[in-house]
């Protein structure tokens, strides 16, 4: 008899990425490869980034002769990244699932339903963290070439296997509160979103704060080689243990090694069962209890029903807003930027220090500079604009219904770049209200940042789009899916952050190297932002709504 | 009302043929009935009249309007009553309904008035304010025909309409269909209830293999077989087909 928790799994994997049979409907081999070789290109560059990156910090902490300090950062980013998105990914991908009523039907246990979730999260999590650590293992071996063996790259296999899951149980483990909560009270949905901010929130200002305790207690002003040379690695050996265990299995020696990996090996093991105990004892009643039909306190006379009319697109873009908002999925998934912004701007407000440095520092720096600034952390957050990303394929079932309506794709599409440009305020406005407030950016620059930075991210709302408005993801069974198991929406992520990488060359550039006013630089961002408005915007309008009408759904 | 002229639609790259060369005609006024054995071609038809797909070859007019050169003057002159309905649950049935008055341009009045009547008609006034995932299959149904409804369409197609709904809201909906001829309009739908097409409808056409087989009054399908029942009709039809 076969293990059900595998066959579980194996259905979920097939349903999920169409591995039983595509639809018959194909793109053209030439585009497909053309998309594929502009994805890789573009990878390529930014994995490039990375190891250069990388590589600056493996041979400062070679000259500092703390090599391994190189190795145990990138391993505590891959398990701190994996533990603070897989919250978001946990949530969509193990409780707010569409088969959910499925599965409880069927003769299986909690635990085995869980075991197969948790195993798709995994290997999604999996391909993140190879990008990451296989490269700087490289790095690392290259750097420290007496550590570069057979051996080496075998045991940095079996760690960048392993890496995810305790986060990811970590995560399953921490977002348990949440959900027991969530199933007592009356508007779960909402409870859910807000609870899991206010969670990755928390995490992000304790870690903060603890970094911050940190350097308080370092007399050094040397911030960095103090982080390396006394505190990081005693801190992660006392704090997370396998973090340590992790990068010792790898680059440890002998016998080292060998306890560290089966340290690990044994947490890892641990730390599954543990969870899958515990999501044993609540996940079938919190699965329950987000399928049960609440109904509203308050009826609504028939007559009352009727709003105020509006214009189609209007209605376009706020069927968008309402749908984005009512999802726990789409909410952390889609308006991560704004979260990201308000951490920002609260941050300074735990260390006095740090906020006085930055407030000298504004005062100290001319006020285009500071708008440029301003205008490009507005750009970069709108580079993980992912509600913008997979605007289109979000729709779902739902697109078949505006298909036979008596609106025009143009028009459909001009709503769904309205909607994507007016997102990128969840963050913009953050930032000019906290640049102001808490780094004391005077009004004029602050302002003229944040319509630069709008400008700009309204440019980049276009090129965030059209991968998805040409080849929408329709088919999910849960939320997450069309917004992180969408490679149209990472290509048009991609796009968005060349486009920004262009604009910033060019102001950098007009800064940099000219004898032109500081201004000359906001003024030119402001052109090039205007006028990929005014190319992007039509181009894909034309395009998507030619291919959105010959989309079968 | 809606012609049909030489449509043909297929899939997997011309291998399947869903609709092949299919030729209608429905009068204004009549209730029309599309029947046809499961995957014969009847849904794949209705997404074709209602602009959700898109034809190989072939015309599709609604009250004078192409569907290709003016879909949307084509579109706004349909109700479309879809067959499943798991589509944007997180809206309520409230926001639903004004987003679909938005996109057909109905006033408040005219809004608040088919409201007040569908919504009473269907018994769904108490579920308007939820939001769509709570609904059973049969409530949904409802919102969707009270949507579809809303801006008093001269065309209204419903696919396979009376699946999920309780006796009391079949029968409403069967007076509605009726009302809704008499008022000058049109039905078009599919179903698989023969008892519901051979006592409501006018005409029906029966579809198989993505053909019409048969079309006409049931007398004139009848040709001369006296007291035969559409099932009978439609099982030597379909049959017939099959051994082909």
């Amino acid at each position: 008899m076969k293990n059900k928790t595998f066959v579980l799994f194996k259905a979920q994997l097939t349903a999920r990425f169409a591995l039983g049979g595509r639809d018959g409907k194909r793109a053209k081999p030439i585009v497909t490869a053309v998309a594929v070789v502009a994805i890789a290109a573009l990878a390529a560059v930014y994995v490039g980034l990375y190891c250069l990156a990388v590589d600056a910090l493996t041979r400062a902490a070679v000259a500092m002769e703390y090599p391994d300090i190189a190795y145990d950062l990138v391993i505590a980013a891959v398990m701190a990244i994996c533990f603070l998105f897989g919250i978001p990914v946990v949530l969509s991908n193990l409780f707010l699932v569409r088969d959910g009523e499925l599965l409880s039907s069927l003769p299986v246990t909690p635990g085995q339903i869980f075991s197969s979730k948790f195993l798709l999260v995994y290997l999604g999590e999996l391909v993140l963290t190879a990008i990451f650590v296989l490269p700087a293992t490289v790095i690392y071996a290259v750097r420290v070439p007496e550590v570069a063996s057979l051996w080496f790259f075998l045991r940095a296999l079996y760690v960048t296997l392993l890496l995810p899951a305790i986060p990811l149980l970590g995560a399953a483990i921490v977002v348990i509160p949440v959900m027991l909560i969530a199933s007592k009270v009356r508007r779960r949905e909402l409870f859910i979103t807000v609870g899991s901010l206010l969670l990755v929130g928390a995490m992000f200002i304790l870690q903060l704060r603890l970094q911050s305790m940190l350097d308080a207690s370092v007399e050094n002003a040397d911030l960095f080689g103090n982080l390396l040379k006394n505190n990081f690695s005693r801190l992660s050996a006392i704090a997370i243990p396998p973090m340590s265990w992790a990068s010792n299995g790898v680059y440890g020696g002998g016998l080292t090694s060998v306890m560290s990996l089966a340290c690990f090996t044994l947490a890892v093991i641990v730390c599954f069962f543990a969870a899958r105990g515990i999501m044993s004892l609540i996940y079938r009643n919190s699965l329950r209890s987000l399928l049960e039909n609440r109904r509203a306190a308050r009826r609504i006379p028939s007559a009352q029903a009727a709003a105020e009319p509006t214009s189609p697109l209007s209605a376009i873009i706020r069927r968008e807003w309402q749908t984005l908002l009512r999802s726990p999925s789409w909410v952390l998934n889609g308006l991560t930027g704004g979260l990201i912004a308000l951490l920002f701007m609260i941050l300074p407000l735990f260390e006095n220090e740090t906020r006085l440095a930055f407030v000298s520092l504004v005062s100290a720096l001319d006020p285009s500079l500071l708008a440029v600034v301003l205008a490009g952390a507005i750009g970069l957050l709108s580079c993980v604009n992912a509600a913008a990303s997979s605007v289109v394929s979000r729709q779902g079932a739902g697109f078949r219904i505006l298909k036979s309506l008596p609106i025009s794709y143009e028009k459909i599409c001009l709503g769904y770049l309205i909607f994507g440009s007016e997102v990128c305020l969840t963050w913009a406005i953050p930032l000019l209200v906290g640049s102001v407030a808490v780094l004391g950016l005077p009004i004029l620059p602050a302002l003229g940042g944040t319509v630069l930075g709008l400008v700009v991210s309204t440019g980049m709302t276009a090129a965030m789009s059209i991968v998805d408005m040409l080849r929408p993801k329709l088919d999910w069974t849960n939320e997450a899916e069309p917004i992180k198991q969408n490679i149209g929406g990472l290509a048009g992520m991609i796009l968005s952050i060349a486009l920004l990488a262009v604009i910033g060359l060019a102001v950098y550039f007009v800064m940099a190297h000219t004898t032109l006013p500081l201004f000359a630089g906001y003024a030119v961002g402001m052109v090039l932002g205007l006028a990929s408005i005014g190319i992007l915007w039509p181009l894909t309008i034309k395009k998507a709504a030619k291919r959105l009408e010959s989309i079968d759904c | 009302m809606l012609k049909i002229e030489n449509l043909v639609k297929s899939y997997s790259g011309g291998k399947v043929r869903a609709v092949d060369c299919i030729n209608l005609e429905v009068k204004k006024g009549e209730i029309f009935g599309f029947i046809g054995p499961n995957g014969a071609g009847k849904t794949t038809t209705i997404k074709l009249v209602t602009g959700i797909l898109k034809p190989d070859s072939g015309s599709i007019t609604v009250d004078g309007f192409d569907m290709q050169s003016r879909p949307i003057e084509a579109k706004g002159r349909i109700g479309f009553v879809p067959d499943t309905h798991d589509a944007w649950d997180r809206l309520t049935g409230r926001e639903y309904l004004n987003f679909i008055g938005d996109i057909y341009g109905v006033e408040r009045e005219e809004r608040r008035a088919a409201l007040e009547k569908y919504l009473e008609m269907f018994e769904i006034a108490d579920a308007v304010g939820d939001q769509l995932r709570t609904y059973s299959h049969g409530m949904r149904q409802k919102l969707m025909l009270t949507a579809a409804l809303m801006h008093r369409p001269p065309l209204w197609i419903l696919d396979e309409p009376l699946t999920g709904l309780d006796p009391r809201s079949a029968h409403a909906l069967k007076k509605e269909m009726r009302a809704h001829c008499d008022g000058g309009n049109t039905v078009f739908f599919s179903t698989h209830v023969l008892e519901v097409a051979e006592k409501l409808c006018d005409r029906v056409a029966i579809i198989d293999n993505g053909r019409i087989v048969a079309v006409g009054s049931l007398d004139e399908l009848r040709a001369g077989k006296v007291g035969e029942s559409l099932e009978g009709l439609f099982l030597r039809l379909t049959g017939e087909s099959d051994e082909k």
